[in-house]
């Protein structure tokens, strides 16, 4: 009866692990990798689903930080800071249900304007947000 | 003479796999299929994180909708029904925690279970309520394949459900009536080329004590409600293996076996499987025009851009599946009985003759996966990589792009694969002409009309699909 | 004898049937034209819905769209160009292939994205008119297979 005790305990402990132990590993490597470099998620939405989840998004002069912008839309939507030039020169694309990383260290400190830069709808020129450096 | 399928495999050919080594040791342990629907488990669980955290952003990106509607769904109709027969069930992750829960055990063999165990309602002991189940699912298809939340309502409904229905109705009534799926792969793996079967009848025969039927210490009572001793078709057998387990004469076996031959097996014929196959005919034919045709109105219909066209595509797609499919095919079937013999029933004509229905059928599906596969299997590469649209890039393929490929040939293997139905459903259309009628003349007369909808059905469909 | 003679009714129509049909798969070449063809995408299906061409014809599309970033990708020929709206895209090729291709959008543009299809027929198209014969071959075989009288 013993070894029918064991066998019952590994099958239970398999299906805890393929569903319980499976969904916190995910959530764990999740956030260690957020946690690695100051990472910033942010979501990009049409104006008409949400818009951006952030609407200010506060930073530190002189401290880099990792925006991860993941595009939870169905259409392709961009990224751009003009004043700190961010998406001026090499264009920040992100399609539908992917991800990308903007690597940035604020130098000045201000109110600066963030906007999506890729046309995606009609309320598109209402797809903005705040950028606010700090003083360290 | 033995008849033959295709003029090639004699109706009773049939090879033991389990006569290959270790086979037969694995299917009597205990941890077969635990271990597959474990790790079938662990996949779903991949699916639900993805479909729940993808919410309504894009379904081509969605690990969910890619390994449910692309992966799962593909591999069922080309793969898994036609070969393996109901070798889903056996893994289904679904019902598992349900029966876990009746048993109260994950491997172990307890001897009454644990619920209400009521019998199932004796009108509903057949397949009608999956072929509303399953029609009613495809009106909501523009939004399940397209939005991972749904998905995800659709999956857990099925989960929840179906504890439910394991604590109050006994063993895997579910399964054998209420899956929506299960109706699909309960008529299609009459197709399937492996069946289980008792291998000697005569050991059944004296053997008194159906342990099969009612279980023993060493495995449960069949979980399908099944006779395994005297099955004749795979309609109804789950794969779940306790047979090979409870048997003490070690008579349960897999078979390989020809195509089609439960087609054959006149037994429990009945109206609702012959639905089951105008269901399946007639969605194929509705999703082609949806999913893979040029029409933007039935895409908004489908889409729900209003409700008077969303309730439009419900009513004409119901419509036809359940009436004018099934209406045309009753013409043809009068014209059988008239030209063979008046003294068999229409209704005896109908319904043996509906089961032709089901090689095309499949076929038809088979062509529709071609028509996913070739363009938009390249998706899958990038969900699982980044299965929750996070970023990741575990094994460096998240940003492979939308990559179609042999688009050209593609029609090539839909055209094929459908005149690869229409000879099989021919051909055991004449051998159930023969069964149907009493003299050959009149079987030869009778096969007449059936065959014109056959190929007429099947030109059809090469123009619908290629055309 | 009436088994007979029903047989040899039928085979005599389908034989007539074959035979008439058999100008429409030899249809007469049109000349080749250079045809502009303007595609215009919305969400989700392409105007028009279907384009027929034919076999040499040298096709230029113009495409263009009215909502979002949209693609078309075309089945087959392997051409694909974008457009986002405002702008115009263009894929010039000969029309050396015959037969129906499915034109999709290459970029994601909403739910029913993978869905936004429009045909390009390329006349006469020998690949339907062979699979519909072959379908009628294997009716006709199998007819005449079971009609067979049986020896005795």
């Amino acid at each position: 009866m013993q070894k029918k005790h064991i066998m019952e305990v590994v099958a239970g402990l398999l299906v805890v692990i393929a569903t319980v132990v499976a969904i916190a590993g995910v959530l764990y490597y999740e956030d260690k990798l957020n946690r690695e470099r100051h990472t910033v998620v942010l979501l990009a939405r049409a104006p008409e689903l949400g818009n951006w989840d952030l609407p200010e998004i506060d930073l530190t002069q002189g401290e880099p930080v990792r925006l991860k912008i993941r595009n939870v839309d169905t259409v392709t939507h961009g990224f751009t800071i003009p004043e700190l030039g961010v998406g001026i020169n090499n264009p920040v694309e992100i399609k539908a249900g992917h991800v990308a990383f903007v690597e940035l260290t604020p130098a000045k400190e201000g109110t600066f304007l963030y906007a999506c830069s890729v046309w995606c709808s009609k309320q598109h020129p209402q797809m903005t947000g705040k950028i606010i450096v700090s003083r360290r | 003479m033995t008849e033959k399928i295709l003029g090639i495999f004699p109706v009773d050919w049939r090879y033991d796999l389990t006569s290959l080594p270790h086979v037969r040791k694995i299917l009597k342990s205990r941890w077969v299929p635990f271990l597959f629907i474990v790790l079938n488990l662990s996949v779903f669980t991949v699916i639900l994180m993805a479909a729940f955290v993808g919410g309504i952003s894009a379904g081509n990106y969605n690990f969910g909708i890619m390994f449910v509607w692309i992966v799962w769904w593909v591999l069922l109709m080309l793969v898994l029904v036609p070969i393996f027969s109901r070798a889903w069930c056996m893994t289904c992750p679904l019902p598992a925690f349900g029966e876990w829960l009746q048993r109260l055990h994950f491997l172990g063999v307890r001897k009454k279970l644990f619920g209400l165990n009521k019998k199932w309602p004796k009108p509903l002991r057949n397949m009608w309520l999956m072929n509303f189940l399953f029609l009613g699912t495809t009106y909501t298809s523009g939004f399940l394949t397209t939005r991972p939340l749904a998905t995800f309502i659709l999956l857990m409904t099925i989960i929840v459900g179906s504890i439910v229905l394991c604590m109050v109705y006994e063993r895997r009534n579910f399964c054998v009536y209420g899956c929506p799926v299960s109706g699909f792969q309960g008529l299609y793996s009459n197709l399937a080329v492996t069946e289980i079967r008792a291998k000697n009848p005569e050991i059944c025969k004296n053997h008194k004590i159906r342990e099969c039927v009612i279980g023993n210490e060493r495995g449960y009572a069949c979980p399908w409600m099944q006779q395994p001793f005297n099955m004749k078709r795979n309609t109804y057998c789950g794969m779940c293996l306790e047979c090979f387990k409870t048997c003490e004469h070690d008579n349960m076996v897999i078979n390989l076996r020809p195509p089609a031959v439960d087609l054959l097996v006149d037994e429990k014929r009945g109206l609702d499987e012959a639905w089951k196959a105008f269901i399946m005919l007639g969605i194929a034919i509705f999703f082609f025009l949806i999913m893979q045709g040029p029409f933007g109105t039935l895409k908004d219909w489908a889409n729900a851009k209003t409700l008077e066209g969303y309730l439009t595509f419900i009513g004409l797609h119901s419509t036809f599946n359940l009436l004018i499919l099934p209406g045309i095919f009753l013409a043809f079937a009068f014209g059988s009985q008239r030209l063979a013999s008046r003294e068999v029933a229409l209704k005896k004509v109908f319904t043996n003759f509906s089961y032709t229905l089901v090689p095309l059928g499949l076929m038809a599906w088979v062509a529709f996966s071609f028509g996913i596969l070739f363009p938009n299997s390249s998706y899958v590469l990038h969900v699982i990589s980044d299965p929750f649209a996070w970023g990741w890039d575990l094994l460096g393929t998240s940003h492979f792009p939308w990559t179609p490929f042999m688009t050209g040939i593609m029609p090539l293997f839909q055209v094929g694969s459908l005149l690869l139905g229409l000879v099989l459903s021919l051909d055991i259309g004449f051998k159930i002409s023969k069964q149907t009628f009493q003299t050959r003349d009149e079987a030869v007369a009778g096969f007449y009309p059936i065959a014109a909808f056959l190929t007429l059905a099947t030109m059809f469909l090469i123009w619908l699909f290629t055309g | 004898m009436k088994n007979d003679r029903v047989k040899n009714e039928t085979i005599l129509v389908l034989i007539i049937i074959l035979f008439a049909s058999s100008p429409l798969a030899l249809a007469q070449q049109e000349e080749t034209k250079e045809r502009v063809i303007t595609i215009e995408a919305s969400r989700f299906s392409y105007k028009p819905e279907i384009i027929e061409v034919n076999e040499g014809d040298k096709v230029t599309i113009r495409f263009i769209s009215t909502d979002v970033h949209h693609g078309l990708f075309i089945d087959g020929y392997e051409l694909s160009t974008d457009t986002k709206p405002g702008e115009e895209g263009n894929i010039t090729f000969v029309a050396d292939r015959t037969g129906k291709f499915a034109m999709r959008c290459s970029v994601t543009c909403g739910p029913f994205h993978p869905y936004m299809i429009s045909y390009l027929k390329v006349k006469p198209d020998y690949r339907l008119f062979t699979s519909i014969y072959l379908a009628l071959i294997v009716f006709i075989v199998s007819i005449l297979f079971v009609s067979r009288r049986q020896k005795p």
